[in-house]
């Protein structure tokens, strides 16, 4: 013990070199690896995009202010502006079914699963099963089965009488969208679902008691006090489906249908025209700034729905304490 | 007066039992509509072409048995090549991932500088911005960096896409360690850096796994990206070798299954081993978020 | 000799002073515990001592070094956590042994201090269990012993108790009361636990919203607090205060419903809104007409050993009298309550004391 006091004090024989505090190196080491590759591989083509959407490309390869030419282009030049509505109210009609069967779906299993019957377990993992398989998988499953040449839907439908039901919903234009869509409510039903279920595993089992005291019912239970109280939840599903659909939903339709969306673009979306604009495809020669403005598009649309999202809705659902 | 009681508590243990078969009809349904495709492509990966469409919901059996699909993808396609690029990319991805994110996790959640709020918000924007958007740029970005058709481009490009949802996650989970264990090793003289590396890191070890776990699947499934920055035939991923077999062999039924069964498999046996993990990583991250 | 000093101490977080300018002398083997509310700033000024929080005015100066700079671990200091902080990938013996490996100490050298330290503590028997395998007490126990193997020449303490069950808390306060005999080590503790401060301290620091309020021995405290807020912090039940008026100065004052009442301090003071304070062990019980007021018992709390009268005297708050576990008063009887002229305590409006015309007998 003397020896330290005497080198607190200074006279120590084996004074150590005295490290001194303070300082912010190792906070710039520690931050400037994922700072700089997510400003240079993210952040900077972001805003490359959106800086190369007020280009347009000269014959000589270099390119020209124009202002918001492009964006004029694509909302009004009779050409663009009908495959970019097109696209934009097939997404819309993608998230609109996500919200009204993936999310109900996921909230109702999720429900179930919250009762812990037993086997719960072995559900949720089996649910959840769809969601880790890559859509290239996805798609081509779904194709087969439902494809006309195999037979399995058909084989199925018809096995509980309801064959004449069937239809190659894959290949028609009335039904192409719905039939991706489901397939992705297939696929993804598992990320509401585990989101849901978590959050209602977070509401205290003492509140559901003091529910039972007061005499409700199950049902009562459920829709009284566990629902308000997931609501933040539910908000952030939605948002993540929202998001979701501008980008993974590419994946999907390129997998099954191509990059045209067919039949006649009626799986066409934001994402397949952002691919078939920047690339292009057979007839079209492709076109960065094009590209980019589509990109850009997308960007602001998703910001517009992320806005609401930050300021009409989270606002308004409270966030309790559990 | 017991009459009653009995005749009340037998309504409700048949509502119970009514209840509980319910839920199970629903959940049981449910699972199997979910696993259904993926059986019906397994199974019928191992039959031959006769049995494939013939009886496309049986099992394999003695006369339809075949592997001739597997053979076909083992010998037509560069499978073990394919598996061998999606494997680097995702582990490294993933190692940088882990690494960078937890160090910038530790640094925003460990230490007051003046920045501190302003990066936080910086490095989750990522999560609401898809980095697909910015791909016209990162294309000419990895032109000019001469990293077009190489692995590295993807594991740039993956870095950055799974960093924003590591650190958020990351943070959140470092801000509920103690300060103190932290401290006692600054009395006990370790450099900041020791104690990211000899304190911090064993601590959070479960939550990289589910962090791991999380941004493990949409790298090893993207296609995007390996379609456009790196086709070659010697930098294709799994998922998109599996995407242009298939378009290569459409009417080799066998062989479709086959190697879409082929690509299942790593997904499914990975989450057989990690599904507590990633579970519990929803359940946890959800209630935070 | 004095071991710490703290010379005009200031702490800010951004425009925001929390610690408003300390000055302390710690002697050398002395045991000095920080105590006042939560929020008082008692964790952040030990965490400056420590180096664990930089220093924005003053000094901390340690033996007769000045350390503001100085790196934690080359303060001579240890420190002993409120959550153990035990390393949970490490046995009892690597984490005990961590620091000095880590210093690059001999082998053996590290292994005769831990030991020592073990047996110190009792916990050869742990060496080898991982924390997660002790129980609250063996971890704080560790935690000591880690503190003990760095042979410091301060002891830091940061609640070390809080995070224990009553029943071991007493237990672990006697054991590092015992730690410190045997050591005699300077010791600077950090509690918001008035008991733990009146039983473990040599000398209590009490602080306030970043100040101190008063520096002294525990029963200087107890017997003269210097205002009103050290006499309600330290005690418990906590001091009675009555709204009181002098009558005519020279300590004399009454409160609402009271016959006059002197309180023998210095200096007279002849103002409406003085405050007469008396702690509840120091009433005496007599019947209603002997009283230098009187009340009715609303509530009797019965402990066993003693008993505790809640009485309404017509203020805001009840007015809380000990008595005896078998006292025989009821709720809704009237008694009445005299105040010993030594154990009264009157305040100004701003909360400052008038002092004693004598000290305590056993502060002298």
């Amino acid at each position: 013990m003397t020896e330290i006091v005497s080198e607190a004090s200074g006279h120590s024989k084996t004074k150590r070199r005295r490290r001194k505090t303070g300082g912010i190196s190792h906070i710039v080491v520690f931050l400037a690896p994922a700072v700089l590759i997510y400003s240079i591989f993210s952040i900077y083509p972001l805003i490359e995009s959106l800086r190369l959407s007020l280009f347009d490309g000269q014959s000589d390869g270099s390119s020209v202010w124009i202002g918001l030419g492009n964006y004029d282009r694509l909302l009004f030049d009779a050409n663009w502006a009908v495959r970019f509505w097109n696209a934009l109210w097939n997404n819309l009609i993608l998230f609109f079914i996500h919200m009204i069967v993936q999310n109900p779906l996921g909230l109702l299993l999720a429900a179930l699963l919250s009762l812990a019957p037993r086997f719960g377990g072995t559900y949720r993992t089996l649910i959840f099963v769809p969601t880790l398989l890559s859509v290239v998988i996805v798609g081509f499953v779904w194709e087969l089965i439902l494809s006309p040449l195999w037979g399995v839907a058909e084989g199925l439908m018809s096995g509980v009488g309801l064959g004449w039901l069937y239809a190659p919903w894959l290949g028609l234009e009335s039904s192409a969208l719905t039939a991706v869509s489901l397939i992705s409510v297939w696929q993804y039903v598992g990320i509401p679902m585990m989101l849901i279920y978590a959050a209602l595993l977070s509401v205290p089992d003492e509140l559901l008691d003091a529910a039972r005291v007061d005499g409700l019912s199950g049902w009562a239970i459920f829709w009284k006090v566990k629902l308000p109280l997931i609501l933040p939840t539910l908000g952030i599903v939605a948002i993540l489906t929202y998001i979701g659909n501008f980008t993974s939903a590419f994946d999907l339709i390129y997998s099954i249908q191509g990059v045209l969306g067919p039949p006649d673009y009626s799986t066409d979306i934001m994402g397949t025209l952002m691919f078939r604009t920047f690339f292009g495809q057979q007839t079209q020669i492709g076109d960065i700034y094009m590209g980019a403005t589509v990109a850009s598009m997308m960007f602001f649309i998703i910001l517009i729905g992320v806005t609401i999202y930050l300021v009409g809705v989270q606002r308004r659902l409270t966030r309790y304490e559990m | 007066m017991s009459t009653v009681d009995t005749t009340r508590a037998r309504r409700g243990r048949m509502g119970r039992i009514g209840t509980a078969a319910g839920v199970h009809a629903v959940l049981l349904g449910y699972t199997l509509i979910a696993i259904f495709p993926v059986l019906i492509v397994v199974m019928n990966s191992f039959k031959n072409r006769r049995g494939i469409f013939t009886e496309p919901l049986a099992l394999p059996g003695p006369e339809t048995f075949s592997a001739e699909g597997y053979a076909t993808v083992l010998t037509e396609g560069n499978f073990l090549l394919y598996y061998g690029n999606s494997l680097i990319v995702t582990v490294v991805s993933l190692f940088l991932i882990l690494l960078l994110g937890a160090m910038a996790a530790h640094a925003l959640s460990e230490y007051r500088f003046k920045l501190n709020a302003l990066l936080s918000i910086y490095m989750i924007l990522g999560i609401m911005v898809p980095i697909r958007l910015g791909t016209v740029a990162i294309l000419q970005l990895m032109v000019d960096l001469n990293l077009v058709n190489t692995l590295i481009s993807l594991i740039l490009v993956y870095t950055a896409q799974g960093l924003p949802i590591a650190v958020f996650i990351l943070t959140e989970f470092m801000r509920t360690l103690s300060r103190d264990i932290k401290d006692c090793a600054r009395v006990d003289g370790l450099s900041e850096y020791r104690i990211f590396f000899e304190v911090v890191v064993p601590l959070i070890r479960p939550v990289l796994a589910t962090v791991a776990v999380f941004s493990m699947i949409p790298i090893w499934n993207d296609l995007w990206f390996p379609l456009i920055l790196a086709s070659s035939d010697a930098t294709k991923t799994v998922t998109l070798g599996v995407q242009q077999f298939i378009g290569q062999y459409t009417v080799n039924w066998s062989a479709v299954l086959a190697s879409l069964s082929i690509a299942i498999l790593p997904v499914l046996v990975l989450y057989a081993i990690f599904s507590r993990q990633l579970i519990s990583g929803i359940t946890a991250g959800a209630v935070k978020g | 000799m004095a071991q710490l000093v703290l010379n005009d101490v200031r702490k800010r977080f951004g425009k925001t002073e929390v610690i408003h300018g300390v000055d302390l002398e710690v002697k050398d083997g002395e045991f000095v515990v920080f105590v006042g509310p939560s929020g008082c700033g008692k964790s952040t000024l030990l965490r400056m001592i420590a180096g664990l929080e930089e220093v924005s005015g003053g000094d901390v100066i340690i033996g007769d070094e000045r350390m503001n700079e100085i790196a934690p671990s080359d303060r001579g200091i240890a420190m002993v956590f409120q959550s153990y902080a035990l390393y949970p990938h490490k046995d009892v013996y690597g984490n005990m042994a961590f620091a000095l490996r880590h210093a690059g100490e001999d082998k053996k050298v590290i292994d005769e201090r831990v030991r020592k330290a073990a047996d110190i503590l009792g916990l050869e028997p742990l060496l080898k269990r991982r924390p997660k395998e002790l129980s609250g007490g063996q971890r704080q126990r560790v935690a000591i012993g880690r503190a003990i193997v760095r042979d410091p020449a301060i002891f830091l303490f940061d609640e070390p108790l809080s995070n224990l069950d009553a029943a071991l808390r007493v237990q672990m306060r006697v054991e590092i009361l015992r730690l410190h005999q045997q050591l005699k080590t300077t010791m600077v503790y950090v509690t918001h636990d008035q008991v733990e401060a009146m039983t473990l301290a040599d000398r209590i620091v009490v602080l306030r919203d970043g100040r101190i309020e008063q520096v002294g021995t525990p029963l200087e405290l107890y017997h003269h607090p210097q205002n009103q807020f050290v006499a309600g912090f330290i005690g418990s039940p906590k001091m009675n205060f009555l709204p009181a008026r002098s009558e005519g100065g020279s300590g004399r004052v009454t409160v609402p419903g009271s016959d006059p009442i002197d309180v023998p301090v210095k200096g007279s003071p002849d103002v409406s809104d003085l405050t007469l304070g008396i702690r509840p062990e120091h009433v005496g019980i007599v019947p209603p007409d002997q009283g230098t007021i009187t009340g009715e018992v609303m509530v009797a709390e019965r402990l066993g050993g003693e008993t505790y009268l809640h009485v309404d005297l017509g203020a805001d708050d009840p007015f809380v009298v000990k008595a005896d576990g078998s006292a025989a008063q009821k709720s809704g009887e009237r008694i009445g309550l005299r105040f010993p002229p030594e154990a009264l305590h009157l305040f100004a409006k701003d909360g400052a004391a008038f002092e004693h015309r004598e000290r305590h007998s056993l502060i002298a």
